[in-house]
């Protein structure tokens, strides 16, 4: 796909960022932290940042690839119905919407770097929602078995607020036969 | 007044009362009804709010925002723990799975004798823990209510002839629809927002709801209030500051929110021990996959433990807690090892999953640091002792779940271990290099420790009937009280020591 004229400048400034980097991206945003390494690489994609615990477009377009990544079970043979068919990121979305500001803007945060990993993690010099799936694949692993145990820590928090969103969507249960149950007890104490 | 939001109280309003208490999880509500029905005048101040069973949706999504703090986010700075504490009317008793014990024997000698707390000893404990066991209708959960999780896990410690056994639950008018952590549908919990807050409020008691504690306030040394932060408990938006200005003040908001209150205050701490000695027992799971339906997620959740590895006193020993598990699909695909097919086709197997949980005794320690809003900052990484510890009990819920029938165990390390057989798990158990920070994940649920009781004001935070050490009339009245860490489920510990203190209180 060609780049337009906005994708080569963001192209060239992270690529410039991760050469600046260098090999250990996450020791780097240890370093300067993760609100200035996030605004410093939110810069380079030409992109706004998400201030105030709020998250642009893009992050939630961001967050809704990752989300496909993690709950494409095409290959399992269920019928299990894709994420975004049934308003899982926007489930997703609204379960972190719960949070405190603090806590969503290092959401909004990580998936700035997640959505910019690859220029310095690889498969190649792109976008997070730009790659195929089969990149997004291998650049999620990279995520979830990271020697540093922060990256690990923060694909982790990704997973769990994309896993509450998909599997708290009814749509998901009768695959895995679950239900709301009601009880089937008389109320303890008072069948006595 | 009874219960209305902070925000009636309006932005610079003043509150006057003899006491204040901070937080409404166990501890803050067993002093709370003690002295409003003494007729003191007490106000009691809660971040979250008040939520009847007809609010509770079954819904985890919905339900796990409101019921835990900072939206069930709350972890430690590393990520590699979440640490799940409850807020609201009832704090974690809205949303525990009702687990009963008195602190074991063990741990009231060990804090006996090394944080002279010799009154421990006194025959009043024992009278204390079976006054509040008594109140809050503890009895061991029925036969006819052991799910078939529980009933496997049983099978397994028994056919290995293990310490264990059934478990002791504060539940009445339970169905058994097994949504406990998401809030009791069916008023099924005898917790503080049913039996203890409606008594306190029908003697004269207030409570605050959506009010965040920001500072005790002192005057000459002595504690005289608490500011506090009008908060929305939706939306978490503040509203203002108003002061409850008390002669006594109770902080009773789990170990991690009174640390860190204190520690925002300008309480004397020369030694700077607030807040350190944090203790999570810490947990992962394992997962058995059995032929039959087990459906963990139905009925009581947890009614069974393994106790073999666990010793509960100080020295050198095995110190890990095994008991029954079960979540609902969201957090339980969050929990999963992996993403993409291989997660989908574990999450087919929801139904067929027996669940155990590893909780550790744990020796290491952490501390707590104020955050901004809601937020607390929690540093804690388990010492190697304390991974070997966690390596062995994941293996040996392994083998009961194998001992079970299970047909595959599942341990999470990194990468996750699938097997079959004893003879395979004997070749290919855990070691403590198999497991590091997220792998597995962990979770606690039990934060306790950090403004711990002794008698030396060197070695501990606050004195033995739980007053602050260097400012009279501050107390605490939470699981920040225990020195050590316990080894069981702490609610019942925290609602006797809440009663304890409240006594202390009334001098």
């Amino acid at each position: 796909m060609a780049l337009g004229l906005r994708d080569r400048i963001a192209d060239r400034a992270l690529g410039r960022l991760a050469r600046a980097v260098g090999d250990d991206a996450a020791r780097w945003v240890q370093s300067v932290g993760l609100e200035r390494a996030a605004s410093l690489v939110a810069r380079a994609l030409g992109e706004r940042r998400g201030e105030g615990g709020g998250f642009e477009p893009w992050q939630r377009a961001t967050l809704g690839a990752l989300q496909h990544t993690m709950c494409r079970y095409d290959a399992v043979d269920a019928p299990l119905p894709e994420a975004a068919s049934i308003g899982a990121l926007e489930a997703a979305l609204d379960f972190a919407s719960h949070m405190p500001p603090d806590k969503r803007g290092q959401l909004a945060d990580l998936l700035v770097l997640f959505e910019a990993g690859p220029y310095a993690l690889g498969p190649r010099r792109a976008r997070f929602t730009r790659l195929s799936d089969e990149e997004r694949d291998a650049y999620a692993l990279a995520w979830q078995d990271a020697r540093v145990p922060v990256v690990r820590g923060a694909f982790g928090a990704l997973k769990s607020v994309c896993m509450m969103g998909y599997w708290s969507r009814p749509a998901t249960w009768g695959a895995i036969e679950y239900e709301l149950f009601d009880g089937e007890h008389p109320p303890l104490g008072e069948e006595e | 007044m009874g219960m209305k939001p902070s925000a009636s109280v309006g932005d610079g309003g003043v509150v006057r009362a003899a006491v204040v208490v901070v937080g409404l999880g166990a501890g803050g509500p067993m002093a709370f009804p003690v002295w409003a029905c003494a007729g003191r005048d007490v106000v009691a101040l809660e971040l979250g709010d008040a939520m009847g069973p007809g609010e509770m949706t079954r819904r985890e999504e919905e339900m796990l925002p409101r019921l835990f703090m900072e939206g069930a986010s709350r972890a430690t700075e590393d990520l590699a723990i979440r640490v799940l504490q409850g807020k609201g009317v009832g704090g974690s008793t809205l949303h525990n799975t009702n687990l009963c014990k008195p602190l074991p024997r063990e741990i009231v000698e060990w804090w006996a004798n090394d944080w002279g707390l010799e009154d421990l000893l006194d025959p009043q404990l024992d009278a204390d823990f079976a006054d509040v066991m008594n109140l809050l209708g503890v009895h061991e959960v029925p036969d006819d209510r052991i799910n078939r999780n529980n009933a496997l896990i049983a099978r397994g410690v028994e056919a290995l002839g293990w310490r264990g056994g059934r478990l002791m639950h504060n539940r009445q008018g339970c169905r058994g629809s097994g949504f406990c952590e998401l809030g009791c549908p069916n008023n099924g919990k005898q917790n503080a927002s049913k039996v203890l807050i409606p008594k306190a409020i029908r003697s004269g008691g207030r409570v605050l709801t959506g009010a965040r504690a920001e500072r005790v306030l002192v005057e000459r040394g002595r504690a005289a209030g608490v500011r506090a932060a009008i908060v929305d408990p939706h939306t978490g938006r503040e509203k203002g500051t108003f002061e409850v200005r008390a002669d006594r003040v109770v902080v009773a908001a789990s170990a991690t929110n009174s640390a860190a209150l204190l520690r925002a205050s300008d309480v004397p701490d020369p030694l700077r021990l607030m807040g350190t000695n944090l203790h999570l027992h810490p947990g992962a799971y394992v997962a058995g996959v059995f032929d039959e339906d087990v459906r963990s997620w139905e009925g009581v959740p947890q009614a069974q433990e393994c106790t073999e590895f666990l010793k509960l006193g100080p020295g050198d020993g095995p110190r890990a807690w095994i008991v029954s598990g079960a979540a609902h699909p969201g957090a339980v695909a969050g929990l999963m090892p992996g993403f993409g097919a291989q997660h989908g086709r574990d999450m087919l197997l929801y139904k067929n999953l027996a669940i155990l949980i590893v909780m550790l005794h744990d020796e290491s320690s952490g501390r707590v640091a104020p955050g901004r809003g809601e937020g607390v900052h929690i540093s804690y990484s388990l010492s190697r002792g304390d991974w070997a510890q966690l390596a062995m009990g994941m293996n040996e819920a392994a083998r009961i779940l194998l001992a079970a029938g299970a047909r595959e165990v599942v341990l999470p390390g990194a990468p996750p271990r699938r097997l079959a057989t004893m003879a395979e798990l004997d070749a290919r158990k855990l070691g403590a290099r198999d497991v590091a920070p997220h792998a597995p994940s962990l979770v606690a649920v039990h934060p306790m420790s950090t403004l711990w009781m002794g008698a030396d004001p060197r070695r501990s935070v606050v004195d033995p009937r739980g007053e602050h050490h260097r400012m009279p009339g501050l107390f605490v009245a939470d699981g920040s009280l225990f020195p050590t860490s316990i080894g069981g489920p702490p609610q019942i510990p925290i609602y006797t020591f809440g009663r304890r203190v409240a006594r202390a209180v009334m001098g």
